[in-house]
């Protein structure tokens, strides 16, 4: 291990040039526009710095980080995720009043945390970075503390993040008071050796019921909602992909290593199998009500994570190729949709409700229809990527035989195309109250393009992608 | 004598833990709080982890229950006081207390595996073996650590200070 090696690492050029940026406004006092496009430009520098590294493989930091393929896939989708969310944020700049520049610059440290649980290869490495991760969130989550909805937001996150945090612990505490280790190998080893224990599969369960709540999994998914709706919009995306992501990498990480044996795995894949029942039919029937447009995706994104556990509990190499594939349709559709919500958000800052997207064909077409691609590819009707996302997740579970889990699994993707398509209706087919152009500027519009025809063609072309994905797990 | 001092700590802790949650003053339910925290000190002690019975003392009881008490006092919480408990939070938290009973007690059946292992780290568990483990084995969590209180640092100035420009 040689130091530019560390240095080049996401997390350690994400964390110094977050430094950098911090003492420069504390220092200087920029224009809070351009901390933004230097935040924006350290993301791309530190994707470029990926590049040298991409083949390298091995444990490093005695046996606490790994760095291997999937590590760097997922490195760079947290890159691509904390871009996306400094872009909107900056887009939403006149919904955020005060302490602008360090609500561009708190995500690098987030995206940094999530790039460290990417590669994460140890219990204490994984709950630190777990809790840099949650514990900026919270700051995020009530960034906006003139608005009691932002404050209330922040304090259930913290509540009911700092009950999971220590469920956690809790887990890892009897996980290593049996094996005598947190390093995952070793427990893995441990596992192969000797009898599971009770007290081993007590810190499993702990273990899951924290990760649960960031995956937002029913049953530990209360908060989601109220999150999602109170949080300011940027910030509400990245919780949905960014959060989640991390809570699903590293329950690819624990499951794949140290609870990978037999004698776990009859114990862990029921829990999965509930927890992504119950996500799909709760997430899916209980957006159908909804009104408010972020309060929708919340429990959509509880739906969708559902679908992602049903790749996990297959418990094998498709399904977690499947849940990767599906993650990358999900961050595609996610951003482009709140994007959208973002730019209609300029003009109403009270809160978009799904009315409020009557006639936007009518007011500017590329929204429409960045709109319309995001919720179908959401809904998974063909031949868009979310189409693909879910027909993996569906093959892969049903290949190791939960069909029970599957059979649902469509019905309530089926009950949730009403809602996604209820937001198309009301774009195309209803009439606006006032027909006032919408003007975006000449970046957006490059944005909304890709992300429109990266959903499609990632679609059309889904098999060497998925393939991609497929050698790099293997 | 090692076994009377397990179980003082140990009724204390329960007990001050239920009157933390029982008690309608929320000053009365933090100085619960300390004795608890006095008592879990008291546990590492008879585990022979003294620094970190020291630590404990010294961090939870002595600095932050220190601020808990100023905020609580600052705040001058008197409708707090008059609120009711809940019927559904009291059966919810006793459904949880019997779950996690029962989960607790099937763990504890194999408990002679647990105190094996717990021998060999608190052999180690002088402040040198602490410290080498942190800054040798466990440095990359260190950092991490380091990272973790500036931004919690920067989340209490965000939310804290008024006049933020």
């Amino acid at each position: 291990m040689n130091a530019l090696f560390v240095l080049c690492s996401p997390e350690c050029f994400l964390t110094l040039s977050a430094l950098f940026l911090l003492l420069w406004q504390a220092i200087a006092k920029p224009n809070y526009k351009s901390v933004g496009i230097l935040v924006l430009a350290s993301y791309l520098i530190s994707g470029v710095l990926l590049l040298p590294f991409v083949d390298n493989q091995g444990i490093y930091w005695n046996g606490l980080y790994v760095w291997d393929k999937m590590a760097v896939l997922w490195k760079v989708f947290f890159l691509i995720t904390g871009f996306l969310v400094t872009y909107l944020s900056l887009e939403s700049n006149s919904l955020i009043t005060k302490g602008r520049a360090e609500f561009y610059t708190l995500p690098l440290l987030t995206t940094a945390g999530m790039a460290l649980l990417a590669s994460v290869r140890d219990f204490i490495l994984l709950f630190v970075g777990l809790e840099i991760v949650t514990v900026s969130f919270y700051i995020l989550v009530a960034f906006q503390k003139e608005f009691p909805s932002a404050l209330e937001a922040g304090v259930k996150y913290l509540v009911i993040g700092a009950l999971a945090s220590s469920f956690l612990v809790m887990g890892i505490a009897f996980v290593f008071g049996i094996t005598g280790s947190t390093q995952f190998d070793e427990v893995a080893r441990f596992a192969q050796n000797n009898p599971v224990s009770t007290p081993l599969v007590l810190g499993l369960i702990f273990v899951l019921v924290g990760l649960g709540f960031k995956a937002s999994a029913v049953p530990f998914h209360v908060w989601t909602p109220d999150v999602y709706q109170g949080a300011s919009t940027p910030i509400t995306s990245y919780l949905a992909v960014g959060s989640k992501a991390a809570g699903f990498v590293v329950l690819l990480r624990v499951l794949n290593l140290p609870f990978y044996d037999q004698s776990f795995q009859k114990h862990w894949i029921p829990l999965i199998v509930l927890m992504a029942l119950l996500s799909v039919i709760l997430g899916n029937l209980a957006a159908i009500p909804q009104r408010n447009i972020k309060r929708m995706l919340g429990y959509s994104s509880i739906s969708h994570g559902g679908f992602l556990l049903m790749g996990l509990s297959a418990h094998n190499t498709i399904g977690c190729a499947a849940v990767i594939y599906y993650f990358f349709a999900y961050l595609v559709a996610i951003f482009a949709a709140f994007l959208v919500v973002i730019l209609l958000e300029k003009n109403q800052p009270s809160g978009i409700s799904i009315k409020d997207f009557n006639g936007l064909y009518q007011k500017n077409g590329l929204l429409a229809w960045s709109m319309a691609f995001a919720m179908i590819s959401l809904a998974g009707l063909p031949p868009l990527m979310g189409f693909f996302g879910k027909l993996m997740v569906f093959l892969a579970a049903w290949e190791s035989g939960q069909h029970l889990l599957v059979i649902v699994g469509a019905l309530c993707a089926a009950a949730g195309l009403y809602y996604y398509i209820g937001v198309v209706r009301a774009m195309f087919w209803a009439e606006p109250e006032t027909v006032q152009r919408i003007v975006l500027s000449p970046a957006t519009k490059v944005l909304l393009w890709i992300l429109s025809i990266g959903s499609i063609l990632l679609g059309f072309y889904a098999e060497p992608v998925i393939k991609l994905v497929g050698a790099v797990l293997s | 004598m090692e076994n009377f001092f397990f179980w003082t700590f140990v009724l204390t802790m329960i007990g001050s833990g239920i009157g933390v949650i029982a008690n309608k003053n929320p000053v009365a339910s933090a100085m619960n709080l300390v004795l608890m925290i006095i008592s879990i000190a008291g546990l590492f002690v008879l585990l022979g982890a003294y620094f970190l019975a020291a630590v404990q003392v010294l961090v939870y009881a002595g600095a932050v229950m220190v601020l808990f008490l100023f905020i609580i006092m600052l705040l001058d919480l008197k409708a707090e006081q008059q609120a009711n408990f809940r019927m559904l939070g009291i059966i919810g938290g006793l459904l949880t207390v019997l779950l996690l009973g029962i989960g607790f007690f099937l763990a504890g059946k194999n408990i002679t595996s647990l105190v094996g292992k717990m021998g060999i780290v608190i052999q180690n568990n002088s402040i040198k073996a602490l410290g080498e483990l942190l800054f040798g084995n466990y440095a990359l969590a260190f950092e991490a650590v380091g990272v973790l209180l500036l931004i919690s640092m920067i989340g209490v100035i965000i939310l804290s200070k008024k006049d933020l420009d």
